[in-house]
């Protein structure tokens, strides 16, 4: 409990610092400078057709000068080759691919005959999961800074601005990475590949993952960046230093958390090289993303963060308590083991005791009764005090409605929501330790359950995908996240 | 009810210790939460209300504001337009958060417009009192007040208060340092760039950014102390002395270059190389071979590449085709493929004995002369 609510502070500080900054900060100069660092952006594809053409053109659409945008069409089964080729033009091209990574095999490079799209490159290549399209686009990529992105997300105009700030103010370190606030994007209004409108969901379950999202993004990772102590920038939204993702090797083909894995695997190198650095985060929403609305598709991809968290942990667990990597090995590692990885399973454990023991009758059940109060309590307390903290920092649930359906969410949450991430996380220990899934297999991303109407509000949603909240976000009561939807 | 509350209060006092604290924590964890919300509606109502009254400011303040702008006054229509906008934010309880709309609504219209429209915004904001609040939190304010009162300042071109503002370009909060060098340029030109011969904190890729921006501004005239600058102790100062040489045409100090190119450096001497491109500096260019052969940095060394194809001769063309058939990293070969195809050399690009290039090279031919990419 006090350790959230020291996150909580410093998050809030942070984020008044932060808006305070921003007050006067004016993007205008850098958007015109011939002296605006490169960037790629990363988006890799699998059986997107139906929203990838409109996804793409908001990539393009982006503010910033001097990047380009790399699609990898990770051997789709669908038309989304096809569509690409027909809409921009694109014609193969003599792109001599650096094979700085090993990946499956580049079968064309593809860039447009119309010259509008000149920043665009499509890479066609054989399927070999998320992590190996990201590489692909590593290897193809002529940019010093990488944005990592799920190609079905919708940016916000300035992200690409906002996210490079970190990197161009820094001067005492090393700036490896920044990341940004990922926010749902169910039932909000989308106009041309942007946010116009932005709704409260309206299914129940969406609702829960917004007060889940709010809590892990504005009050976790704020707090974590401003410690320096992140240990995951999400693969939905992070913008990383290119030169050293390479010298890290790029992504782990053989993870299911790659995103997670990344990040730490470049913390551990920067610190075993001596590299005096730091990793960054943007508190501002960003990123906007579909988050399930089912409870199948919701336990899957919880079931999958769970797994990628362990492995992620368990292959780095020299860091644990090992005061050579400074922070990280001291604090934010043994943090999400006990919070991110063990909590949920000494939950679940507890529970079951505690069904026993009243069983039994060892246990003084009207004390017991009080004592779940309290920590329902401080959930709900906890939960209002996130949205306080929105509230005073980005607003963007304008509507009364809104807050008071976020409010009633809070209340209901601990007794629904909770209890089903605990089981997600247990099971996807079981299906981790006990199953050996400790892949994603061949055909790793889901992909939206349906089309996405882009022109209209977002109705419902259902991908089981990436996209993990914070990990280290500070969950109320005796909570169990995993890692809160990347 | 009474009865009831003190069967209560009897109650609690009958329990064990362990059992009231627990009951105080959820009663006082479920009272804050109830206040929280209270909180949160409440600031919601005073958005709200600030909100209202911004937009009755607005309306009230904008007709006017759009006369002055638009129209000739006499110095007495423009006292009584001053008196009018006087009157409506003036206010005991709101009247500071009033000339804060006031102000942003100026700075607003001074953003969007130029010419005539501009001096008469900057009269206005003198006259009306916005640059003497200006002073006054730059004076005593917080490091963001601070910041943004310089902003103000500089964006409605107070130039009298450059000297006042000049005092903190150096200062040790990052933002209002950083804010009072951006004024400093943006209100003195590139006089007031004097703070950097002696600025001792570093200056972040960002702020370069900015200042750059605001000096591509300046009509085209010699900066006489990039020379100092060049040989400054502060390596960012050396960068945007470089970067100021190559966009600004500073050819007069390009001598410099040569020596700086052995920096010790990396940043300074990749930023070297770029500016001896751009400013056609060939007479370095032995020294380009020496950098080469020194530095381990791919950077640098892709860099030299570069440098070479863009000011060498045949006897670069045949360096670049020895990296070309027996460069061993992507990045040198396809460096020395493209400084080749810079030259127009594209005899060398395709005159290879069979079997003389690797796969990779040929890879990267071809990449180089596909037009396309």
């Amino acid at each position: 409990m006090i350790s959230y609510l020291i996150l909580g502070v410093i998050s809030v500080v942070q984020a008044r610092k932060y808006l305070r900054r921003n007050t006067y900060t004016d993007y205008l100069n850098i958007l015109q400078s011939p002296e605006a660092p490169s960037v790629s952006i990363l988006a890799p594809a699998y059986n997107e057709e139906a929203t990838i053409i409109e996804n793409i053109r908001s990539l393009l659409s982006v503010r910033y000068p001097n990047y380009e945008v790399i699609v990898v069409n990770d051997g789709s089964r669908d038309r989304s080759l096809t569509k690409l080729i027909e809409e921009y033009q694109l014609e193969p091209v003599n792109f001599a691919v650096n094979y700085k990574i090993e990946t499956k095999k580049v079968k064309n490079v593809y860039k447009s005959k119309d010259p509008a799209y000149n920043n665009l490159v499509v890479v066609d290549k054989e399927n070999g999961g998320k992590s190996d399209a990201l590489n692909a686009a590593l290897n193809v990529s002529t940019g010093d800074y990488t944005l990592n992105i799920d190609v079905d997300c919708i940016l916000e105009e300035d992200c690409l601005l906002k996210l490079m700030k970190p990197f161009l103010e820094e001067t005492d370190k090393n700036m490896i990475a920044t990341g940004g606030v990922v926010r749902i994007a169910n039932n909000c209004r989308i106009e041309k590949g942007r946010i116009v409108e932005v709704n409260v969901p309206n299914k129940l379950l969406a609702q829960f993952q917004t007060l889940e999202y709010l809590r892990s993004f504005l009050l976790g990772r704020v707090a974590w960046g401003s410690l320096d102590g992140l240990l995951l920038i999400s693969g939905a939204l992070g913008v990383f230093q290119k030169q050293l993702v390479i010298q890290c090797g790029g992504y782990d083909n053989e993870t299911i958390g790659e995103d997670m894995e990344l990040t730490v695997r470049m913390r551990r190198y920067a610190r075993e090289k001596g590299i005096d650095y730091v990793v960054g985060f943007v508190p501002d929403p960003l990123c906007w993303t579909e988050v399930p609305e089912s409870w199948s598709v919701l336990r899957r991809q919880r079931n999958r963060w769970t797994r990628g968290a362990v492995e992620t942990l368990l292959s780095h667990k020299r860091l644990f308590l090992n005061p050579f990597y400074g922070k990280i090995g001291m604090v934010s590692y043994p943090y999400w083991l006990l919070f991110e990885w063990l909590a949920p399973l000494i939950e679940a454990f507890g529970i079951v005791l505690l069904v026993l023991f009243s069983l039994l009758g060892v246990i003084n059940i009207s004390f017991l009764y009080l004592f779940i109060a309290l920590i329902y309590g401080y959930t709900v307390a906890f939960t209002i005090a996130t949205l306080y903290i929105e509230e005073i920092t980005f607003f963007q649930y304008k509507k009364r409605r809104q807050l008071l359906r976020l409010v009633i969410a809070g209340l209901i949450e601990p007794l629904m929501f909770h209890p089903f991430v605990v089981y997600c996380a247990v099971t996807g220990n079981w299906d981790y330790f006990f199953e050996g899934k400790k892949a994603w297999g061949s055909m790793k991303r889901v992909g939206f359950s349906r089309p996405t109407d882009r022109g209209k509000r977002i109705t419902g949603g259902g991908k089981g995908k990436k996209n993990k909240p914070n990990p280290a976000a500070p969950l109320p009561s005796n909570n169990v996240r995993t890692r809160p939807a990347t | 009810m009474r009865e009831f509350l003190i069967d209560i209060y009897y109650f609690l006092l009958a329990l064990e210790p362990r059992y009231k604290i627990v009951i105080f924590l959820v009663i006082a964890l479920l009272i804050s939460a109830a206040i929280m919300i209270s909180i949160v509606l409440r600031e919601r109502s005073r958005k709200n209300s600030i909100e209202a009254r911004e937009r009755r400011i607005k309306r009230q303040v904008e007709p006017i504001i759009q006369e002055i702008v638009f129209t000739e006054q006499d110095a007495s229509q423009f006292k009584d337009a001053i008196k009018k906008i006087n009157r409506i934010v003036d206010s005991t309880l709101y009247r500071r958060s009033n000339m804060n709309i006031l102000n942003e609504l100026i700075l607003y219209y001074h953003r969007n417009l130029g010419g005539e429209a501009f001096t008469r915004l900057e009269n206005l904001y003198r006259e009306i009192g916005l640059k003497q609040i200006a002073l006054e939190n730059l004076r005593n304010g917080e490091w963001h007040v601070r910041a943004k009162a310089i902003n103000d300042l500089s964006t409605m071109r107070m130039g009298e208060t450059l000297f006042e503002i000049l005092q903190y370009t150096d200062a040790e909060n990052m933002h209002v340092r950083n804010e009072a060098q951006y004024a400093a340029v943006k209100l003195g030109g590139k006089k007031a760039m004097s703070f950097l011969n002696d600025l001792e904190s570093p200056m972040s890729e960002w702020q370069q950014i900015r200042l750059l921006d605001q000096s591509r501004k300046f009509e085209y005239e010699l900066i006489d102390h990039i020379g100092p600058w060049l040989r400054s102790k502060n390596d960012t100062v050396v960068i945007f002395a470089l970067i100021l040489m190559r966009h600004l045409n500073q050819y007069h100090e390009r001598e410099q270059l040569r020596k700086l190119l052995y920096h010790r450096n990396e940043k300074v001497q990749e930023k070297a190389i770029e500016t001896a491109i751009e400013l056609a500096y060939s007479e370095c260019i032995e020294n380009l071979y020496e950098v080469y052969e020194l530095t381990k940095n791919l950077r640098v060394k892709t860099a030299v590449l570069k440098a070479m194809g863009e000011l060498g001769g045949s006897k670069e063309a045949g360096h670049l085709r020895e990296v070309l058939v027996s460069g061993k990293e992507y990045e040198l070969v396809m460096a020395a493929a493209k400084g080749l195809k810079r030259m127009g050399r594209h005899d060398v690009l395709t005159g290879y004995r069979e079997n003389e290039l690797s796969e990779k090279g040929e890879n990267i031919v071809k990449h180089v002369l596909d037009d396309r990419i």
